[in-house]
């Protein structure tokens, strides 16, 4: 009985995410529409940086609409949510695209589940901006039909890497969530590192569904003396770590995470445990940096949605544009024709100028930021910067 | 005088597999009665239904002139009717004084408790000595004295003792019958199934004979001792 | 105890005492070992911290373990009802904050409020959905257990979004030596932990109720013929369990970030504890509790993308219990 039933549990947890099927919220299609479809995490451990996803095309839908739609027909938008899962991705645009016959795809978010639905799309021919996609090796499989618009994940940890070489650092430890985009900013790490002439003394990832304690790994850090922390990670890991350092008195000269520090509520929760955090950002609605559009962009959605846009809003912004500006210069719907426009359109965007190479990689210049006095101010590059980066991290018993 | 337990035409099963038929017998108040019959005669199914562990699928069941169908265990037990399982179950990893005290579990007054503790304790000596040994690591004779004395607890008017001689060595076969002998004798109401039809059927007073689910024998327990068929057939000579 | 009996708790013992000497071999074997005070004091604390995620990892056990002993039922909804804890504490913690009071609630303080309600929930869920299954086939409360944490899912969802939360609680260290430090609010946990299944075992084995519990799990036919009404029984375990569960919750909303979905993992890894400890057992879900969380830490301190292959841990032992040893370490046997 009890062997019988334990069979069952295991069964029926790996069937979890087949039992539910996602969620449709967008009306059907009349006849004089154009339909944009995706899937995006709703629901599941991406769901809170998908969320602004949502919101951003949801207001960019809203307003085309407004002002008469995509070359005079109304846009219908269909989002499903694929539970941040990949295989109820990959069914949910098979679906998309044979079935419900969508005119413009939206790519998902992350960069594991872009690869994979990237060869559905691939196979049907259906071009999109992978505006939640950062890791180039998505772009080093000769795919012709995806195109990049963000920084790519190898360089999450640039600007970090630099700051680290000139305050000093000698030795770091790289640790990170062990899947594909973390993987790719870890890659990208290293290589900085080694540019820079930092050592690496420890590079290693987590499981996935670890947010608990990380005590083991800062420990095991510190052992073998790295100086700095380079995390590549999202909420919950970058949060824990950061705590647990403190909780473990465990002194850097510099704790940097690729996701996490930028999502508001990382400042707004650890409190003063989050000072001196570094992070990475896309883009900053900070008026200094100069992009057409930006001002009424973050206007409107502090409007609709009550508090600033972050880089995903930014960039998903920025992809809506690129979208907007490809289906007009293309004058049709055609998949095929669009895929040639998204291969040579240059549109300035709210995040700045979109315009890919040969392989679809957009030359984006991310931003690093850092934590002080619980906001996020840019740090990285020099030239961008609003003020001096406040490091090396002051240890935990003089603060 | 009227019967304290009655069944009457009563069909029981487990799920949909019927298994008593139209079986019918009574207990008067101060008897000592016996059921015996063959493996498979349905004897312990007739207190599983009475006690509403199975599917009763038909026939009246009576105690103390009130309908008992359908109520829980637990009611039944309120009502004065104590059951003693088959197989001697007591509560393994629990000491002797906390089986004794779980089986008064509706008596909420602590002195009574203890008295009907005492009252065992007497009846039992042997469990009066092992007060805080595990149950579990009892022998099976005082694991079976253990699960009477629980079902004493309540002071229960009547009694229903499945196979209290199964498994035990002979000197507690003895024993145990010589107890029920003695609690009919301050004026417990008893119903008991046994194997050991011969001398279940030595001390009752009346007796029924069970076979696939079916009447077949009743009588007293002399008349059923020395009926030709039921000696033939389930004593055995 | 039969012969094969004691073997298998030897052979139990063994592997045991082999996957924890596993780290330390792979350690020596890729060099991540150094013979050093440091090194030592660093492991002392990798433990140490292994101990008191061991404590949190006990509140989600003891109540899994109690729900299955007494009705065999499996709670898949577990950690649903944990995060559903770390919610409660949450709103609590930032209500005043909301209602623009200046008025500092302690996480801690807030079980106060939680552990009844969520208490009154396992209770209403136990009452509604699952006292009409028990006893039946095994999948069925399994498959509403599983229905339950889904729904859980989408209503925390829905009321707080999957953004992640934590709560920012005793932030310091503890040194106890130079080099041995634990965070604060783990030892409170490890604390409050302890304090907390102690009660419950206490209340186990010494109140009138807490043993009617007990014969229930021994044997609910024999409990009935005691006067036990076992479904009222029932109702009180699962809500026993689901406030157990919440307390768990507490204690993760003051060291980690959780949001809705958080809650698979730590079903998970109470659901290995048990299977370790003894399924139905209390004290074998505390022993481990306590030892996952330590040996987790050791695989991800010496081996070497350890932090990797702690999945592995919960999973291999919870494999290899059922293979040499299916009750457990100190779990009945099963009938």
């Amino acid at each position: 009985m009890i062997v019988k039933s334990m069979q069952v549990l295991i069964t029926v947890l790996a069937v979890a995410g087949m039992l539910l099927p996602g969620t449709a919220w967008a009306e059907h299609r009349g006849d004089d529409t154009v339909l944009v479809g995706g899937a995006l995490a709703r629901t599941g451990r991406y769901a809170e940086p998908a969320g602004r996803f949502y919101n951003s095309i949801t207001m960019y839908v809203d307003q085309l609409n407004a002002r008469g739609g995509l070359l005079g027909h109304k846009v219908v938008l269909r989002l499903l949510d694929d539970k941040s899962d990949k295989q109820t991705s990959i069914k949910l645009f098979e679906k998309l695209i044979t079935s419900d016959k969508v005119d413009i795809i939206l790519g998902p978010y992350s960069s594991g589940i872009t690869d994979a639905v990237a060869n559905v799309t691939e196979r049907y021919k259906m071009p999109f901006i992978a505006h939640g996609a950062a890791s180039s090796v998505i772009w080093q499989r000769g795919r012709k039909y995806i195109f990049n618009i963000i920084d790519i994940a190898e360089n999450y940890q640039k600007g970090a890497m630099h700051l680290a070489k000139e305050i000093g650092v000698k030795r770091i430890a790289i640790i990170g969530e062990d899947s594909l985009f973390p993987r790719m900013s870890r890659k990208g790490a290293e290589m900085w590192a080694k540019r820079l002439g930092i050592e690496v003394v420890l590079a290693e990832n987590y499981a996935t569904r670890k947010q608990g304690d990380y005590t083991a790994l800062l420990q095991k850090a510190k052992s073998r003396r790295a100086q700095a922390i380079f995390s590549n990670s999202y909420f919950a890991d970058a949060s824990a770590q950061i705590r647990q350092m403190r909780e473990l008195g465990i002194n850097m000269m510099m704790f940097a995470s690729t996701v996490g520090p930028g999502l508001p509520r990382f400042a707004k929760d650890l409190g003063p445990t989050a000072e001196y955090v570094l992070g990475f950002s896309q883009w900053e609605p900070v008026m200094a940096l100069g992009h057409p559009g930006m001002g009424k962009f973050i206007a409107d959605y502090k409007a609709r949605y009550g508090g600033k846009p972050n880089y995903h809003a930014g960039q998903t912004w920025a992809m809506m544009q690129v979208v907007e500006s490809t289906v007009i210069k293309t004058g049709s719907f055609d998949n095929v024709k669009m895929r040639d426009t998204f291969a040579t359109i240059k549109v300035r965007t709210i995040i700045g100028t979109y315009k890919v190479n040969d392989i679809g990689i957009n030359n984006h210049d991310g931003l690093t930021f850092q934590i002080q006095d619980g906001q996020r101010v840019i740090i990285w590059p020099p030239r961008l910067a609003q003020a001096k980066p406040r490091l090396p991290m002051p240890k935990w018993s003089d603060r | 005088m009227a019967a304290l337990l009655e069944i009457k035409n009563v069909d029981a099963g487990y799920g949909n597999i019927q298994i008593l038929h139209q079986v019918s017998l009574h207990v008067k108040e101060k008897e000592v009665v016996c059921v015996v019959g063959p493996n498979g005669a349905g004897k312990s199914t007739a207190f599983k239904v009475i006690m509403g562990f199975i599917n009763h699928m038909g026939g009246d069941i009576l105690f103390d002139g009130k309908n008992i169908i359908g109520q829980r265990p637990d009611q039944i037990l309120a009502r004065g009717l104590g059951y003693v399982p088959q197989g001697r179950i007591v509560f393994n990893q629990m000491t002797v004084r906390e089986n004794l005290d779980i089986g008064a579990y509706v008596e909420r007054d602590k002195r009574k408790r203890l008295q009907s503790m005492e009252y065992v304790f007497e009846l039992f000596p042997r469990l009066a000595e092992r007060q805080k040994q595990m149950a579990g690591t009892m022998s099976g004779g005082e694991q079976q004295m253990l699960a009477m004395g629980r079902a004493l607890m309540t002071r229960p008017r009547m009694m229903m003792l499945d196979e209290p001689s199964l498994g035990l060595s002979p000197r507690f076969v003895t024993e145990i019958f010589e107890k029920i002998v003695n609690l009919a004798r301050e004026g417990l109401t008893i119903i008991l199934v046994e194997q050991n039809a011969a001398r279940a059927l030595e001390i009752s007073h009346r007796g029924y004979v069970l076979e696939l689910g079916r009447n077949r024998f009743a009588g007293s327990g002399e008349e059923l001792l020395n009926n030709e068929e039921v000696r033939r057939m389930y004593l055995g000579g | 105890m039969e012969k094969s009996e004691v073997r298998s708790i030897y052979l139990l013992a063994g592997f045991l005492v082999f996957a924890y000497a596993l780290p330390f071999a792979v350690g020596v074997w890729t060099d991540s070992i150094f013979y050093d005070r440091q090194w030592l004091a660093d492991l002392a604390t990798v433990a140490l911290s292994g101990l008191m995620q061991g404590g949190v990892y006990a509140m989600f056990a003891v109540g899994l373990t109690l729900i299955f002993g007494v009705m065999r039922v499996i709670n898949v909804a577990h950690g649903e009802l944990v995060v559903l804890g770390a919610y409660l504490t949450w709103v609590m913690f930032n209500m005043p904050e909301w209602l623009g009071i200046d008025v500092y609630v302690d996480p801690l303080l807030s079980m106060v409020v939680s552990l009844p309600l969520a208490f009154l929930l396992g209770y209403g869920i136990q009452k509604l959905l699952l006292n009409a299954v028990v006893g039946g086939p095994e999948l069925t409360p399994l498959l509403i257990t599983f229905g339950i944490g889904i729904s859980l899912v989408n209503i925390v969802e829905w009321i707080f979004t999957t953004d992640y939360h934590t709560i920012p609680y005793e932030p310091d260290a503890i040194h106890l030596t130079a080099s041995i430090a634990v965070g604060k609010n783990k030892v409170i946990s490890f604390g409050m932990a302890f304090l907390i299944s102690m009660s419950v075992y206490i209340f186990l084995k010494v109140a009138r109720l807490g043993k009617a519990i007990r014969a229930t799990a021994q044997n609910a036919d024999v409990a009935m013929v005691c006067g036990i009404n076992i479904y009222s029984i029932y109702m009180i375990t699962f809500g026993l369990g689901a406030a157990l569960a919440a307390a768990g919750g507490t204690l993760v909303s003051i060291q980690f970030g959780f949001n809705p979905e958080t809650g698979l993992q730590y079903t998970v890894v109470a659901f290995a504890i048990i299977i370790l400890g003894g399924r139905g057992n209390f004290i074998g879900a505390l022993i481990g509790a306590l030892m996952l969380g330590v040996i987790e830490n050791l695989i991800a301190f010496m081996v070497p993308n350890g932090s990797a292959m702690v999945e592995i841990a919960a999973y291999g032992l919870m494999i290899c219990t059922l293979l040499i040893r299916p009750r457990g370490l100190m779990g009945a046997k099963e009938g």
